[in-house]
């Protein structure tokens, strides 16, 4: 499988970078790890005329908690994330996913940024920066804008990264109290995308009432999915078995997956309600750790 | 365009259209084929290397990617001091057999040992899961680490000899 | 306790034996063959049908000459001069070698790109149009042999339906008595869908004729190299290469599972243009190609029956099959059935009679029924036949293993 030909840059700073987009117009892409991209270019699904390598510009790949915020750099690597010191210590939930997603030596070279800006609702960060209520920091010639999660994914392959801009950093509100997170997907075979995936983020006072929830959901709606209704049931209440099947039960009416080789919409919408169940309680056990 | 890519200790400057994949660099401008192409789509593992001591699919990887690069391939494993302990491992826990997949899965696992130089068998179970083996060898592949990680480590060697049920 | 091993010193019984082969592999040093280079190698890729059942009316190769390294496009027209279009298959037979009109299922090689690269290759295969008139596709063996389906080998003469061949082993009489006057009965129906081997190695050639010596040297991946001379022969032996002046080397392989058994387009098509260019041509062909339009095992549709007592006693069986074989019958041996299906159909259980009957028929799809992993119709056999066991046991409320 070959690509069509194109024309490769490596820029050495964002300025740069975004003044190649606008130089090259529509077709120009930016590559940042390319674990997606370039099999979809070897298949011929996609032929930029233009690849733009992040690669090369410094400052783009940290984790690091500042301002209240867990920051990640758009080039994070996946593998970055995984190893990252306050990311095991704190934010579990990039543990649990990171380990499902494709697989080593994918992880090895593709980005969080990337994940997010190749816009599918397959992939797992989506759901896990929804569940986090995460905001995604995005430049241009006009500097710098932040644009919440819940506005970032327009549909299939598209996002709220225009022609002519860059993600360059995602942040998400920082751990705090009595803070769990936990993600699952289940999978057909190690590193496949999702049949189902939930994405749980909660945060409890000293008497286990709940102050903040998130639910995001992988692959079981066009666009990744914030489960509301189940979020609105557990904050302000005691996360009691009931409240917890309730709130399951609401994200498997809620979302809308469609049929394919991983299953069918009842198999699917049964995976997110015992996950959602599952990684609430796993999430809750966290927070009271 | 030229991109200079280090493989197995020596430099080499070598012209490439942007699109050209790194693995086809190493077996054809290189003529190394060591490194081999399963499934061309960066699920199968066979066209594993090391790219900066990590494991990388080079068939998912444009050689202008690794310009500057140190790249280790199958070809770099042993020395003239011997095989290296996964070689070692693979031969004498018959961790192989069409052979194909096997400098893959050899690279990812010294990439694994050196992250994590005593690994449970899960976690090399996991480790691995970017690799396929279609002769279905597992087993003695999860062996053959476990055999490279404890001759690395110089700790007691695991039997090779076959077990009865 | 029985020592079942032999002492160190001794060896042989209970000890491993070390492989020969592993030098060479843990070291990088096989040699697979997409790693034989020859000196003045072309290289081939495939235009590929998007259609499981069309006519070409037209193929223009115009724009792939353009590009700079393209050497020849060829198609079914070019072949059909030498009457290389067509080659038999293990099961005697016919294959299109590239369709001169028809294409018979989706991924069908069009035509044969030549390039001095692979990349070339692959752009010149882009740029190959090919004008199709689509038509109806079969890819149900049931509607294939409805009176009404269009005739899909219509390249026979004479043929007026899509049954391949039917085969029939047992005693058919003593069963159908068995059956009408038995306590229980149970039938299920049940599909065993195909299968794909896919080797992790994909399939391929370099294909390297000499002139001067009309000699052809075959570098393929392959598990019947014998076999495969042979067909080579029957192919092109009126163009002079006959058995002897065949030499098909079968190196390092990444994997066969049966589907590496069968001759492939690709082969006939790289020495085709080897015996024209007297220049060696190496095809391999990608995971996409050989996903879809390499053979394929299985696809048996099976009614199977069991008759036996109230007690749970088994008296007789009986299995209808209906095989999909794709265009064209190219399974690997003619005495599958008798041997797999019967033998391991019956071999289980103590049956006073038994009698079971199989048809093939053709449709859009690749070949199928090709072996995988002890295919020989044991697996499907094994299947069907413990299926009606536990559905038997289920009705007379005994556990299957009684």
């Amino acid at each position: 499988m070959i690509a069509e030909n194109f024309v490769y840059s490596a820029p050495t700073s964002l300025s740069e970078a975004i003044s190649l987009l606008h130089e090259y117009g529509d077709d120009a892409k930016i590559l940042a790890g390319g674990h997606s991209l370039i099999p979809m270019m070897k298949l011929r699904f996609a032929a930029p005329t233009h690849l733009i390598d992040l690669k090369d510009i410094p400052g783009l790949s940290y984790v690091r908690e500042e301002d209240g915020y867990l920051k990640i750099g758009a080039m994070t690597r996946e593998v970055e994330m995984e190893d990252a010191a306050v990311v095991r210590e704190k934010y579990h939930i990039f543990g649990d996913a990171t380990k499902l997603i494709a697989d080593p030596q994918v992880r090895n070279f593709g980005t969080i940024g990337g994940n997010l800006a190749h816009g599918d609702a397959a992939n797992d960060h989506p759901a896990v920066m929804i569940a986090l209520g995460a905001e995604v920091e995005i430049a241009s010639q006009d500097g710098k804008r932040i644009v919440p999660i819940d506005d970032f994914f327009y549909g299939f392959y598209t996002t709220a990264v225009q022609h002519g801009e860059v993600l360059t950093e995602i942040r998400l509100p920082a751990a705090n109290g009595r803070y769990g997170t936990a993600y699952h997907k289940a999978e057909r075979k190690a590193g496949d995308y999702a049949t189902a995936g939930v994405a749980v983020m909660v945060q409890l006072d000293e008497q286990g009432q709940c102050l903040r929830a998130g639910i995001g959901l992988t692959n079981v709606n066009p666009l990744p999915m914030r489960a509301s209704r189940s979020e609105a049931v557990l904050v302000g209440s005691q996360l009691t078995a009931e409240v917890i099947e309730q709130a399951a039960q609401m994200a498997s009416e809620d979302c809308n997956p469609s049929a394919d080789l991983r299953g069918d919409e009842d198999y699917k919408r049964h995976l997110v309600k015992v996950i959602t169940k599952r990684m609430l309680h796993q999430a809750i056990s966290r927070a009271k750790k | 365009m030229e991109i200079t890519l280090t493989v197995n200790g020596t430099e080499h400057t070598v012209q490439v259209e942007p699109r050209t994949l790194l693995v086809h660099v190493i077996r054809e401008t290189l003529s190394m084929t060591g490194t081999h192409i399963g499934c061309d789509t960066s699920s199968c593992g066979a066209c594993t290397i090391l790219v900066n001591g990590r494991s990388a699919k080079s068939c998912t990887l444009l050689a202008v990617q690794a310009n500057g690069a140190e790249i280790i391939t199958v070809e770099g494993l042993a020395t003239t001091e011997g095989l290296h302990p996964i070689q070692e491992g693979f031969h004498l826990n018959h961790a192989l057999h069409c052979g194909f997949c096997t400098p893959g899965v050899m690279l990812r696992a010294v990439e694994l040992l050196e992250k994590n130089p005593n690994p449970t068998e899960e976690e090399i179970r996991w480790g691995i899961s970017g690799n396929l083996c279609r002769c279905t060898g597992y087993n003695n592949i999860v062996k053959a680490i476990q055999w490279a990680s404890a001759k690395m480590q110089n700790k007691e060697l695991p039997s090779t000899e076959p077990e009865f049920v | 306790m029985i020592q079942c091993k032999t002492s160190k010193a001794i060896g042989g019984m209970g000890h491993s034996k070390k492989r020969k082969e592993d030098a060479r592999f843990i070291q990088g040093k096989g040699t697979y063959v997409d790693d034989v280079k020859l000196p003045g190698m072309l290289h081939m890729d495939i235009v590929r049908s998007p259609y499981a059942y069309a006519k070409i009316k037209n193929i223009d190769a115009s724009k792939a000459l353009e590009i700079p390294g393209v050497i020849a496009v060829v198609t079914g027209k070019d072949l059909e001069k030498y009457n290389l279009h067509w080659m038999p298959t293990l099961m005697s037979d016919t294959q299109m070698v590239l369709p001169t009109d028809t294409v018979m299922y989706q991924s069908q090689e069009v035509a044969a790109v030549i390039a001095t690269d692979r990349y070339i290759a692959r752009d010149g295969k882009e740029a190959v149009r090919v004008d199709y008139e689509p038509m109806t596709p079969i890819i149900d063996p049931f509607e294939s042999l409805a009176p009404e389906a269009p005739v899909l080998r219509d390249d026979k003469e004479g043929k007026t339906d899509n049954h391949i061949w039917h085969w029939e082993v047992g005693d058919k009489e003593k069963t159908d008595a068995i059956f009408d006057n038995a306590e229980v009965t149970i039938s299920q129906q049940m599909h065993i869908p195909r299968i794909h081997v896919a080797s992790i190695e994909t399939c391929g050639c370099v294909a390297s004729y000499n002139k001067v010596e009309n000699h052809l040297t075959m570098y393929m991946t392959t598990q019947a190299p014998h076999a495969i001379r042979t067909v080579i022969a029957l192919v092109a032996g009126h163009v002079g290469l006959t058995e002897e002046k065949i030499r098909v080397i079968s190196p390092d392989i990444g994997g066969g599972f049966g589907g590496k058994v069968p001759v492939y387009p690709g082969y006939v098509i790289a020495i085709a243009v080897s015996f024209l260019t007297g220049a060696p041509i190496k095809w391999i062909e990608d995971r996409s190609e050989n996903l879809q339009a390499d053979s394929f095992a299985r696809d048996y549709h099976i009614t199977a029956e069991m008759a036996g007592t109230k007690e749970g006693k088994i008296l007789a069986t009986r299995f209808k099959v209906l095989a999909d074989h794709g265009y064209t019958d190219a399974s690997a041996n003619p005495s599958k059935f008798p041997t797999g299906l019967f033998s391991i159909g019956t071999g289980s259980y103590d049956y006073g009679a038994a009698y079971m009957e199989a048809d093939a028929v053709y449709t859009n799809k690749p070949p199928g029924g090709v072996a995988y992993r002890c295919s020989f119709r044991v697996t499907e056999a094994v299947h069907a036949i413990e299926r009606i066991n536990d559905k038997f046991a289920k009705k007379v409320g005994k556990d299957p293993a009684q």
